[in-house]
């Protein structure tokens, strides 16, 4: 009976070890990247490319799935009325792209999201209820670049200013 | 899975333990930590459940169980509060216990190793995904009377998601009542 037990009991803590060795191997992580966009009449654009990103570029290459994406978005509007913006992704076209138009490939990720005038926060939790096209986001988010357009409608010029955009990608990975 | 469960009632039917000492089963409730593993978006949170436990062979105990855990919201990260919940982690499954035998009085150290199927889940965030996964750990059970068990564990578990996994370690205590049917 303890010959039974010990032999059964034996492979435990080596299955303990190579669980824990296993998460070393493996995890969740969350990157954050800030990017500023470009603004010119109501058209809003940026590059996003978070492959520098020192977590990515340790883990990048080894994705198994994006947990999920979302924003933190920083806007200021000096319009007398209110502003509506919509996001839109797409396909990377690299850093010395100068779009000035939303391409017909894009995806609506975010619609008509009004601000009135004054400063206003997108938190990352608000962004997530907002997010539409997550499919499309997440594919994008697995390749670490993408591009990023926004449209505005009530305000034109400087009235309306995407301050910043914070990017918040949480992935899995394994080696 | 439920295959699984069929199979391991008919083991339980047919089992020597059954046929010459009676059925000794016993029903118990735990809780405890919850340590999700290399998880930046989550924190240590909490799980609890219940389980029945019955001897199939005399070094063997089955124990099915349900299992509701939950991590803690996550800190911030680079300066943003993600202001969202951890995720829950739900289970239900069948764990074998190697040693400790059930229903007696004194320290009984055992091994487990369980199956069960894990649903991951995040109400903000929207994930959410069920897969069987397993477990393996180490307890004891501290039997005060034939009829009554204090049980401390530690438990490593891994729930496999749409590739990869998501891991913790479960340390629970709890109190487990034994019953006798027959003979």
């Amino acid at each position: 009976m303890k010959s039974m037990l010990f032999k059964i009991g034996l492979p435990l803590p080596v299955l303990m070890i190579i669980l824990v060795a296993g998460c070393i191997m493996s995890g969740t992580f969350v990157i954050v990247e800030k990017f500023t966009p470009t603004a010119e009449s109501g058209f809003y654009y940026k590059g996003v490319d978070f492959t520098d990103n020192a977590t990515w570029q340790e883990h990048g290459d080894q994705v198994d799935f994006i947990d999920a994406i979302g924003f933190e978005l920083y806007t200021r509007s000096t319009a007398t009325e209110d502003i509506t913006f919509d996001i839109y992704v797409d396909n990377y076209s690299g850093p010395d792209a100068s779009p000035d138009a939303v391409p017909g490939t894009a995806t609506k990720v975010i619609e008509g999201v009004t601000v009135s005038p004054g400063t206003k926060t997108v938190t990352y939790a608000e962004s997530l209820k907002l997010i539409k096209g997550l499919d499309r986001l997440k594919t994008l988010a697995k390749t670490g670049q993408m591009d990023l357009y926004g449209t505005s409608t009530g305000g034109v010029g400087s009235t309306f200013v995407i301050d910043s955009i914070k990017v918040v990608v949480t992935f899995s990975a394994s080696e | 899975m439920k295959r699984v469960l069929l199979v391991i009632g008919l083991v339980i039917l047919m089992s020597p333990v059954a046929d010459a000492q009676g059925l000794k089963f016993g029903v118990g409730a735990f809780a405890g930590g919850n340590i999700p593993l290399a998880q930046d978006d989550q924190k240590a949170g909490t799980a609890y459940g219940v389980l029945g436990r019955i001897r199939v062979f005399s070094f063997v105990v089955a124990e099915p169980n349900v299992v509701f855990g939950k991590w803690g919201k996550p800190d911030p990260i680079k300066g943003i509060d993600l202001g969202i919940d951890g995720s829950k982690i739900n289970s239900y499954g069948v764990n074998a216990l190697i040693g400790g035998v059930p229903g007696t009085t004194g320290f009984k150290p055992y091994g487990v190793l369980g199956a069960a199927m894990y649903s991951v889940k995040n109400d903000d965030t929207g994930y959410d995904e069920s897969k069987l996964g397993y477990s393996v750990g180490l307890g004891m059970s501290f039997g005060v009377i034939p009829q009554l068990s204090v049980d401390l564990r530690g438990m490593g578990v891994i729930a496999p998601q749409e590739q990869g996994s998501k891991k913790a370690v479960l340390v629970t205590g709890g109190l487990t009542y034994y019953f006798t049917i027959g003979y």
